[in-house]
């Protein structure tokens, strides 16, 4: 691959990156998808906003390597899932499942429907 | 004769640090009134014909043009006396007699670069001087660091910028050195005088704290065994536990090998994460292992506070 194509390719990537982050109130990057998690970590994820009744759109970073590595710049995170609310990024994993266990979750996911 | 690492012939240790007393008395009585001068015969080499010629010639070194300090001076005039065999067993001594330094201390940053073995040197300032510690997996080399702190250990920043290298031809050291352990030698006087400045820099008692958590390396598990280190240095822990969970995820395509060392999880408790969100304390960690993030596939964390771990 040409050294510009690269660059074009990866510019592509960032920008589907903003779109799912800012057109989706609960977006989260996984490995794997909604149904089918492909990771012990990513499946915790999917689970906890399953239990909050959340609605929330997924990308599967195993389909798409150049998200899987643009979406760690994006956030200054270095591992997968990432869950973002309204455009911010809220955590991973253990942040999900700490902030489910103290109520916090539901309670920004509560906000949202208003 | 050259030094190796491996001493095979073994002195007791007390016996080897009295005769290095022995010989710096010795030495001290003998040059009374000529503290600073002494004749170190060297002999040059002619070849004329079929005929060598050995000529003899003399010359003075004096404390001040190497920039020693006065301990510095008294040991490099010890083994100026010693035979060959006599220098190795007291280096050896002066390695199994110097304070061993503790695991967690022993960062990149504290590493001697260019030295055959592993050498890890750190400085503090206590008093207004600077005090040393060293240690390194060989013992000869352990003791040539312990040589150096022993010599430059209570002095200012400034007397030990001062220390030529030079000297360890006069203390008939470098003779006995390959050129690579010659090579760290010089690495290492060049970095015991960094830290000196830094330490100096940092002010009095920087440098000495002792960790609430304790730490051993572990050889066979480097990664973790970084990351500790890192963790306890930079964040200052009052708990610490780190648990490789590799071996739970053998499985799955994540996995890194039958080493270990891909999946951990951590368990901290410091007051560096007051006021900060869990995003940002979790980001402190990423920052703080950077290097280890891009060998580790997964890293699950549990930063508290003091007040909220109980």
């Amino acid at each position: 691959m040409a050294p510009g194509d690269e660059a074009a390719e990866r510019s592509a990537a960032i920008e589907t990156i903003k779109s799912l982050v800012g057109n989706n109130k609960v977006m989260l990057f996984m490995k794997g998808s909604k149904l089918f998690p492909q990771c012990g970590f990513s499946n915790t994820a999917v689970s906890i906003l399953r239990a909050c009744d959340a609605e929330f759109e997924t990308f599967d970073v195993l389909s798409d390597y150049l998200v899987r590595e643009e979406i760690k710049n994006y956030s200054s995170w270095p591992t997968i899932p990432q869950c973002y609310v309204n455009g911010e990024f809220v955590g991973g994993s253990d942040i999900l499942l700490e902030m489910f266990e103290s109520g916090e979750l539901e309670k920004t996911l509560a906000e949202l429907k208003k | 004769m050259r030094l190796s690492s491996t001493g095979k012939d073994k002195m007791g240790t007390a016996q080897a640090v009295l005769l290095l007393f022995i010989s710096i008395s010795l030495v001290k009585g003998f040059l009374v009134g000529h503290r600073h001068q002494l004749r170190v015969p060297t002999s040059s080499q002619r070849t004329e014909g079929a005929k060598t010629t050995t000529y003899m010639s003399s010359t003075d070194i004096d404390e001040s043009s190497l920039g020693l300090t006065p301990r510095l001076f008294e040991v490099s005039r010890a083994f100026q006396l010693m035979d060959e065999r006599t220098r190795v067993q007291n280096l050896l001594a002066l390695a199994s007699s110097m304070k061993p330094m503790k695991d967690f201390r022993k960062l990149p940053e504290n590493k001697v670069p260019g030295c055959l073995s592993t050498v890890y040197v750190h400085a503090f300032m206590q008093d207004g001087k600077v005090y040393f510690e060293g240690d390194s997996d060989a013992q000869l080399t352990k003791g040539l660091v312990a040589l150096l702190i022993e010599g430059m250990s209570g002095c200012s920043a400034e007397e030990i910028q001062a220390v030529k290298p030079e000297f360890i031809k006069y203390a008939g050291i470098a003779a006995s050195l390959t050129p690579g352990r010659n090579n760290g030698f010089l690495n290492m006087l060049a970095m015991l005088k960094r830290k000196a400045v830094e330490a100096e820099s940092k002010g009095e008692g920087a440098g000495q704290e002792e960790p609430a958590v304790e730490f051993q390396e572990d050889i066979a598990r480097p990664v973790y065994s970084s990351c500790m280190k890192k963790l306890i240095n930079f964040l200052k822990p009052k708990r610490l536990e780190m648990q490789d969970d590799s071996a739970q995820h053998a499985g799955h395509a994540g996995a890194k090998g039958l080493g270990g060392e891909s999946h951990f999880s951590l368990r901290i408790v410091a007051d560096c994460f007051e006021g900060l969100s869990l995003v940002q304390r979790h980001k402190l960690v990423y920052t703080v292992l950077a290097a280890e993030m891009q060998q580790i596939h997964a890293l699950s964390i549990d930063a508290k506070t003091p007040a909220e771990a109980g």
